[in-house]
């Protein structure tokens, strides 16, 4: 393709989309919004499977042992498991005080005799097959009972599942909204265009060279979108981010440049992959002369 | 008639069209039309003229047949190769078909511009042609703002700054006066010497009767008559 013809395709589009302005502009507020949604649906998703690594990363087990127990044994055979990094031995006065400390309170049991268990923590590798483990620990001699954050950690994967699953099903359908669009508007320019594609034919241009423009005007209007969506999704991002912070520091979010590194390519791909098909829908009918 | 290539260029061999619709435009047309001959066509509207001028620049495709044109095939010819064939074959409209938003000048250059040719081959070659239709003054103007003549000597220097092997002339004068008509045909005549084969399917029987070139006529889809020095009707 030579230089000359892609300014020629670059100015027949930019003069379609300034042709019907209005609908452009329609466009790419659609595409706009769809993008944001797929922005956004991003940003969940990705805090949502960070929220769960987390979760299991910062994850200690607590191991209850039963009144029998040898605690040298048992932590020696702990540490043997894959998956355990390193235990911690905390015997039943020890937990008595750090109750009382917490509780504030010394009046912790009706009887003299001190109702804790003995206690192993269990830190655990990063990567690791939290069930598995635990079933391991759970048939060793001594173990009463093994007690973890299992209930956050299903509810965070739970939540991102429902997320996945609605934010494709809206993503299918907003996506089909946008095809829906972007090839109205293009079917617009092609529609003013109607001769002179007709006498273009005639004089023998191939249907690439006729097709470009339309394609570039879809591409363009893609790419616009994208570029707004852009704007907001990571703007908000960071302002949410900062409003995370502030309020609750405990939830460690995604960093910015995380999310805008994926974002940046995301979303303009998906913009220009738009575009680029509702231009080929909208001229197909018409190459057949 | 003068010989001036080696094969025919245009071939057809029992050639039928019937569109979907049921209508039976080409009904078994066979003939040849030589390199630099000047061919009318000729018949009733609804006879077959257009679909004939159709098939040859494969704007249509024959129902059944064969046809040859430049010794391919069309039958044959994959779509990535139709916009050559039509780069060899000029064709001209009874309603010009010019784009209102496009001057003079960029009308011509624009089928220049679709073969990607050089911007210097453009500069050179559309003013020439325009100078040989005779608008070279009127380069800047839009077609508006000339008479049908006119415009259809812009559609007529389009047709032919690709330098076609084939013109092809669909009622080029249907719209314009006797006095015009004759202008036109004299510049098609005046191409027509300098090597280019027309084929020019018409109502005008004056022109026929006066030019005494070969005339084919055709009846119903049907080839009723191909003379070589015919007139309009027997």
């Amino acid at each position: 393709m030579k230089p000359r013809t892609i300014c020629y395709y670059a100015k027949e589009a930019s003069m379609g989309l300034y042709r019907n302005r209005l609908m452009s502009l329609t466009a790419i507020i659609t595409i706009t919004l769809s993008l944001l949604i797929l922005g956004y649906f991003y940003i969940i998703v990705s805090n949502c499977n960070h929220f769960a690594t987390m979760a299991k990363a910062v994850l200690e087990l607590r191991v209850y042992l039963t009144k029998d127990a040898d605690p040298i044994e048992l932590q020696t055979n702990m540490v043997k498991i894959s998956g355990v990094e390193n235990v911690s031995f905390v015997s039943k006065e020890d937990g008595a005080k750090w109750l009382e400390k917490n509780l504030g309170t010394k009046d912790l049991y009706v009887t003299d005799e001190n109702p804790l268990p003995d206690m192993v923590n269990v830190k655990l590798a990063k990567e690791v097959k939290l069930e598995n483990l635990v079933a391991k620990l759970r048939k060793l001699h001594g173990v009463e009972e093994v007690v973890y954050g299992k209930n956050f950690v299903k509810m965070v994967l739970m939540v991102e599942r429902i997320v996945w699953i609605v934010g494709i099903g809206l993503i299918a359908i907003v996506g089909l909204f946008v095809l829906y669009i972007i090839n109205n508007t293009i079917r617009l320019t092609v529609f003013a265009r109607r001769k002179e594609i007709e006498i273009m034919k005639l004089v023998g241009a191939t249907d690439g060279f006729i097709r470009w423009p339309f394609i570039l005007e879809g591409i363009f209007l893609g790419l616009g979108g994208a570029l707004v969506a852009l704007l907001i999704v990571s703007r908000s991002y960071v302002f949410f981010g900062k409003y995370i912070e502030q309020n609750a520091p405990f939830l460690q979010l995604l960093s910015e440049q995380m999310i805008n590194g994926v974002l940046l390519w995301l979303i303009p791909a998906v913009g220009f992959g738009f575009g680029m098909f509702g231009g080929l829908l909208s001229i197909k009918k018409f190459l057949r002369v | 008639m003068i010989w001036l290539g080696g094969y025919n260029l245009i071939h057809f061999q029992g050639v039928s069209k019937i569109y979907s619709n049921g209508l039976i435009a080409l009904d078994q047309v066979n003939l040849e039309i030589e390199k630099g001959e000047f061919v009318f066509l000729v018949g009733p509207s609804g006879a077959g003229k257009t679909t004939f001028l159709k098939l040859i620049i494969r704007r249509e495709l024959p129902t059944k047949g064969q046809i040859l044109v430049g010794r391919k095939s069309l039958l044959k010819m994959k779509e990535r190769e139709v916009p050559r064939l039509r780069r060899n074959v000029g064709f001209i409209f009874q309603d010009y078909k010019l784009l209102p938003n496009k001057t003079v000048f960029e009308n011509v250059a624009f089928a220049m511009e679709v073969t990607e040719a050089a911007p210097k081959e453009i500069l050179r070659q559309v003013p020439a042609v325009l100078e040989l239709v005779g608008l070279k003054d009127k380069a800047k103007l839009f077609p508006t703002e000339l008479s049908g003549g006119e415009q259809q000597r812009v559609s007529l220097a389009r047709a032919i700054v690709n330098r076609p092997l084939i013109l092809l002339a669909d009622e080029p004068t249907g719209n314009l006066d006797p006095d015009t008509s004759w202008g036109l045909v004299e510049l098609l005549m005046e191409i027509n010497k300098r090597g280019t084969t027309i084929v020019m399917a018409t109502h005008n029987k004056l022109i026929v009767d006066r030019m005494l070139r070969r005339v084919i006529a055709l009846d119903n889809g049907k080839l009723v008559r191909d003379d070589q020095k015919g007139v309009y009707d027997l």
